[in-house]
């Protein structure tokens, strides 16, 4: 029989099992559709707010010995609302108007700056053996048994009862209070509300502090089910909270409730039968071993995919997608000709001395960090097209990068075919993946798009990367997934400076191409259709054979790329070069330097690969200073600013959407121009730069 | 023939030009293997004070020999000490070394230490060999990317016993534990949960590691196979967790508990053996035993509080516990002269230094890396002066399966700690600490108590 006698109980255990964690995904859920209601704004950002209020709580508990309740007051009913407020406040409130992707880029550039921002002021690092603890005294160690059939924790208990309270003062608010009433006539009507003479302002706030504080308790209360406290487990969450979310189609509060609710229990139900089928059934053992882990990520990619209604939501949440004016020209195609020659022979110089200088003077380490640089710039090309481009916000680059990386491994390690074909190889396989993807998320558009690949990212992290035939099996964890770096011809790449010049020529010639591409049919054709979907179609334009164009292309660039990588140092080393988390600071970092030309994904591969070796290190002091002896001793400084800084340089994505290089570009160009025209009075100053495009408008 | 066309020909023929003068490239410029020199004999203790001018050795000047330390300490996620603890056995065992005279006429000397935070062990890797200022390297990073370079150098390099892969097959590199064979049966866990009155084992470890994933699937091959023998059956085998066990243990004790087991051996990290033993405590199963491999931290089983009561912790080398023997003692009084702690990892960072000291001391006074790698590579019996079981340097590097492990001459051995009233007490002789088993034998015997000193 299928469930055998004891089916029943199992089934009670289970969703007593699930029911705690379910809860707390629930009231995450609803901080995420509170915000998204009354300011339009997806936070992916909710589960760094919940990781500070827990990571300040523990903080504030274990190491400073704080009592419980004015831990609990400052962690969660202050500073959780004073992040949610200050967000909405200083960065989101003059983003009213952008579109919802670019709000979508700027809460991915706090979800990664925030966690990194409160470890480095707070002094918090997780200690090896101190568990979080709860908000009750005794929360990990009594238990009570209502049922007879599974033992709740005070914690759990409380965690579920909090949560439920929570979610009805929640409800209570809405429906019987005036500010509840307010932040109705808000998500209608923000304009009428000002009408009436309610400061919409004040309520997008109220509501941001409230989302906040749910996050805040969420954070704490479920914070003693980790080992120790660590952002990446937050971000999860906020996953599985998207999930939930989705289900309630980002407005309907009970749904999400129940969606949230549901999720929980569906993993625990899955993770008590999925053993038992799989002893009748021993094919299940595989689907039991992968999909446990992944089944918010299935769930919330079957829910965007297969579920019409999310589509026509995406209408109504965002009444001005389809019709975004074009982006503003290139500077580099609006300045003088005497400039760009200037410009371009300025380039062409500091490349070559740099080029040379590391060719020549480099050592063994350096030349490794620049040719890592190099190649996550050719990476990075591949966010140009999707993104820059195509205007789509893609999150799963690393896992493209990550299917060239290990189709080469594959292909080298079984049959035997040469590394640098197994890369191109490995680009067409990730190329066919990215187009395959393509086909059912292209009609979902904006930030569902954006959530859908996340979802693929995280998919591939927990399922597929445990096949034999992606990742290796037994025979990776044996023996590791190396590969051996190529020759061509006469030249033996195994030198690091020959491997170096191979990198660049790969990284010209898909730049060449990339420039191509946009000024190419296929450059206008997407143009044109991010201009205006409808007009785009009325002349012919197949919006989704463009969009599976570019996500091919881009696809195909990130495994390229991926391979490369992996070939460079010698072994893919998935979980370090390719994880979902590493795909979001990806696009932050090129977002924020310029997602639109080649010099932006250059300098974000640049900042990536070198900006913790020459800034962090101060290895740039000891050129300066001629002596390694003489770096100021405060260096080096923690990595972790990396984060802080290009996660909060990703606010700048909705006022700059053409990154900030870009931006800078255009304005020197222009003060450029005009003291050029001032020096040669009479002479009219070249075409000025376009305008700066409208907040909001996705470049 | 239209232009683009030409074009693609063209890209096309380029392309297949360059495919067809591709290849893989076979060892490095570098590689170890190239620089292979026989065994010194003018090592040895009585030449200890011989001074002789060496130039051009990388590291080595008149006075010192320095070395480079590469670990992780940002960025670090499992929240333990490793890079600090890990330097203070090095530097407790050179300050040790340097107080009787230092070798050659020279101290021993911690150059360079690097932070590898986490994931740049690569790049320091490099550093190191393209520098010149460290004669060895000693790595205790999460992430092990750089030992491939290091050993195509030729740097004699030092580690901890994380990654039996990344040591594979390199003959420059020298773990404190070598894992030679992952996927071998090993008798000492059933041997314990036998002597724990067991009947029914369960094994958990986790998919993310493929150390833990391994070790879990090892361990329950050593159940099944010894289970007439040790009348303790594999009742329950898990090796796909997900790493800290965020969404609980829950379903996992319930199955276990429906199957009677009574002693869990695990592949897990110290945090989430806290998160099984409340498991088992909340479902009622708090008697039964636990075996721990990487919970040899008295602080953190004092501070559970009573939850690992009774459990079998797993330790790499002679435990605090034992007999002490000169190396211990000696271990104990220089760590206590800097002021650090007792540590795994500081003893980790002991045993490697050792070995460098010993190779040093084989190598001869007219030393170079080429030198000391192979007087290493032929000693048959290190044990760090009885701190840890015997290793064969001459085979070690070379991993082989279960399938050809009768065919290795090597000494299946492991030292087991209890906890009794919150502190650890050594498993069997105190003088004679690890259990042994000839491994070319793999029927059940009894263990044979030995000592390595």
């Amino acid at each position: 029989m299928l469930l055998g006698a004891s089916a029943g109980s199992d089934l009670l255990r289970a969703l007593i099992q699930g029911t705690p964690a379910g809860t707390v995904y629930a009231l995450l859920a609803l901080g995420l559709v509170l915000t998204y209601k009354t300011s339009g704004v997806f936070n992916l950002a909710l589960g760094a707010q919940a990781y500070v209020s827990a990571a300040l709580y523990f903080q504030a508990r274990v190491t400073w010995g704080w009592g419980i309740v004015p831990s609990l007051l400052v962690s969660v009913f202050l500073l959780a609302p004073a992040i949610g407020w200050v967000l909405e406040r200083f960065v989101f409130r003059h983003l009213r108007t952008a579109s919802a992707v670019a709000k979508l880029v700027v809460t991915i550039g706090l979800a990664v700056a925030l966690p990194a921002l409160f470890d480095l002021v707070v002094g918090f690092q997780s200690i090896a053996g101190q568990t979080p603890v709860g908000i009750v005294p005794g929360g990990a160690t009594v238990f009570y048994d209502p049922f007879g059939v599974y033992a709740l924790s005070r914690n759990e208990l409380t965690a579920v009862a909090v949560a439920a309270l929570a979610m009805a003062g929640l409800a209570g608010l809405f429906r019987y209070t005036t500010v509840g009433l307010h932040m109705r006539a808000v998500v209608e009507s923000p304009r009428m509300t000002e009408l009436n003479g309610i400061r919409a302002d004040r309520v997008s706030s109220f509501s941001w502090a409230l989302s906040s504080f749910f996050a805040g308790l969420a954070g704490v209360l479920i914070a003693p089910r980790f080992n120790t406290l660590a952002a990446p487990d937050f971000f999860n969450l906020v996953v599985i909270a998207v999930a939930a979310a989705a289900i309630g189609m980002l407005v309907s509060l009970p749904r999400t409730l129940a969606g949230g609710l549901g999720l929980g229990l569906l993993i625990a139900v899955f993770q008590t039968f999925l053993p038992r089928w799989s002893d009748s059934w021993p094919w299940l053992n595989t689907v039991r071993q992968n999909i446990t882990p992944a089944m918010p990520f299935v769930v919330l990619f079957a829910v965007l995919v297969f579920w019409p209604a999310i589509r026509r939501s995406r209408a109504a949440s965002d009444p001005l997608a389809g019709v975004d004016p074009p982006p503003p020209a290139l500077a580099s195609l609006s300045r003088s000709r005497g400039l760009t020659v200037a410009t371009r022979a300025f380039a062409v110089v500091f490349l070559t001395i740099t080029g040379l200088t590391v060719f020549f003077r480099a050592d063994a380490s350096w030349t490794f960090v620049v040719t890592q640089a190099v190649i996550l710039s050719l990476i990075f090309l591949s966010i140009t097209v999707i993104t820059g481009l195509a205007g789509e916000i893609s999150l799963c680059q690393g896992t493209f990068a990550a299917v060239g990386a290990f189709a080469s491994f594959q292909l080298v390690n079984h049959m035997g075919m040469s590394v640098l074909v197994a890369a191109l190889v490995g680009a067409v396989i990730a190329s066919a993946v990215g187009a395959l993807l393509s086909l059912p998320v292209l009609r979902l558009g904006g930030i569902w798009l954006s959530i859908a690949t996340l979802a693929f990212a995280y998919f591939f992290d927990s399922v597929m990367v445990k096949f034999s035939w992606v990742g290796g099996g037994q025979k990776a964890l044996e023996e590791g997934t190396r590969l051996p770096r190529p020759t061509l011809g006469p030249f033996n790449m195994n030198d690091n400076r020959t491997f170096l010049v191979l990198s660049i020529v790969l990284l010209v010639v898909v730049a060449f191409a990339v420039v191509r591409i946009r000024e190419g049919t296929i450059g206008q054709t997407l143009r044109a259709l991010r201009g205006s979907e409808l007009g785009a179609q009325s002349i012919g334009i197949s919006p989704a054979r463009a969009r599976v164009t570019a996500f091919a292309i881009s696809a195909f660039i990130a495994g390229l790329g991926g391979a490369l990588l992996a070939i460079h140092q010698q072994n893919v080393n998935y979980s370090s070069n390719f994880s979902p988390f590493a795909s979001l600071f990806w696009l932050v970092l090129v977002v924020s330097l310029g997602a639109r030309t080649v010099e932006g994904a250059m300098q974000a591969g640049a900042a990536f690969g070198l900006f913790d070796a020459v800034l962090l290190k101060g290895a740039i002091f000891g050129w300066i200073l001629r002596s390694p002896e003489r770096i100021p001793s405060f260096f080096p400084l923690s990595p972790t600013w990396t984060y802080v800084l290009f996660g909060l340089g990703a606010l700048q994505f909705a006022r700059h959407p053409e990154g900030l290089v870009e931006s800078g570009k255009r304005r020197s160009t222009e003060k450029v121009e005009q003291w050029w025209a001032a020096r040669h009075q009479g002479v009219e100053p070249a075409e000025q730069a376009a305008e700066p495009a409208e907040p909001g408008v996705i470049s | 023939m239209t232009r683009p066309h030409r074009r693609v020909i063209i890209a096309t023929a380029a392309l297949l030009l360059v495919a067809a003068s591709c290849g893989n490239a076979t060892g490095t410029a570098g590689n170890s293997s190239d620089k292979k020199v026989k065994a010194p004999t003018d090592g040895g203790e009585a030449n200890r004070k011989t001074h002789k001018v060496i130039s051009g050795v990388p590291g080595v000047s008149d006075k010192e020999i320095a070395y480079a330390v590469v670990g992780t300490k940002q960025n670090n996620p499992l929240g333990t000490c490793i890079l600090d603890c890990y330097l203070d056995g090095i530097k407790a065992y050179f300050d040790y070394r340097n107080d009787q005279g230092g070798i050659y006429g020279r101290k021993l000397v911690v150059g360079e230490v690097t932070d590898d935070q986490l994931g740049n062990n690569q790049a320091d890797a490099l550093a190191i060999t393209s520098g010149n200022k460290a004669f060895g390297s000693f790595q205790a990073g999460l992430l092990q990317q750089g030992w491939g370079e290091l050993n195509d150098a030729g740097v004699p390099t030092y580690t901890w016993g994380i990654d039996g892969t990344s040591a594979a097959n390199r003959d420059a590199i020298f773990p404190s534990t070598v894992i030679g064979c992952p996927d071998c049966t090993r008798r000492v866990v059933p041997y314990v949960a036998m002597q724990a009155g067991a009947k029914h084992a369960g094994v958990l470890g986790y998919s993310t590691s493929q150390n833990s994933q391994l070790c879990a699937d090892s361990t329950g091959a050593s159940f099944k196979k010894y289970a007439r023998d040790t009348g303790v059956d594999l009742a329950y085998l898990k090796d796909d967790l997900p790493y800290g066990l965020a969404n609980g243990i829950g379903p996992e004790v319930t199955a276990m508990k429906k199957k009677h087991v009574d002693f869990i051996s695990t592949c897990f990290d110290l945090n989430a053996m806290k998160t099984l033993a409340q498991e088992l405590k909340r479902q009622g199963m708090s008697d039964v035993r636990l075996y721990h491999p990487n919970t040899y931290n008295q602080k953190f089983v004092q501070d559970a509080g009573g939850l690992f009561e009774g459990d079998f912790v797993d330790v790499q080398f002679r435990p605090f516990e034992a007999a002490t023997n000169t190396a211990l003692t000696a271990f104990k009084k220089w760590m206590g002269k800097n002021n650090s702690d007792l540590t795994e990892l500081a003893m980790v960072g002991w045993i490697n230094a050792t070995l460098a000291y010993d190779g040093l001391l084989a190598a001869g006074p007219q030393l170079d890396r080429a030198k000391v790698l192979a007087a290493t590579n032929a000693m048959k019996d290190f044990t760090a002066d009885g701190l840890i079981s015997a290793i064969d340097w001459s085979t070690a590097h070379k991993p082989y399966t279960q399938a050809t492990r009768s065919k290795v001459k090597d000494l299946e051995c492991g030292t087991v700690v209890e906890v009794a009233n919150g502190r650890f007490r050594q498993l069997g002789s105190k003088d004679k600490p690890w259990l042994c088993w000839d491994s070319t034998d793999l029927t059940w015997s009894k263990p044979v108590p030995t000592n390595f000193d």
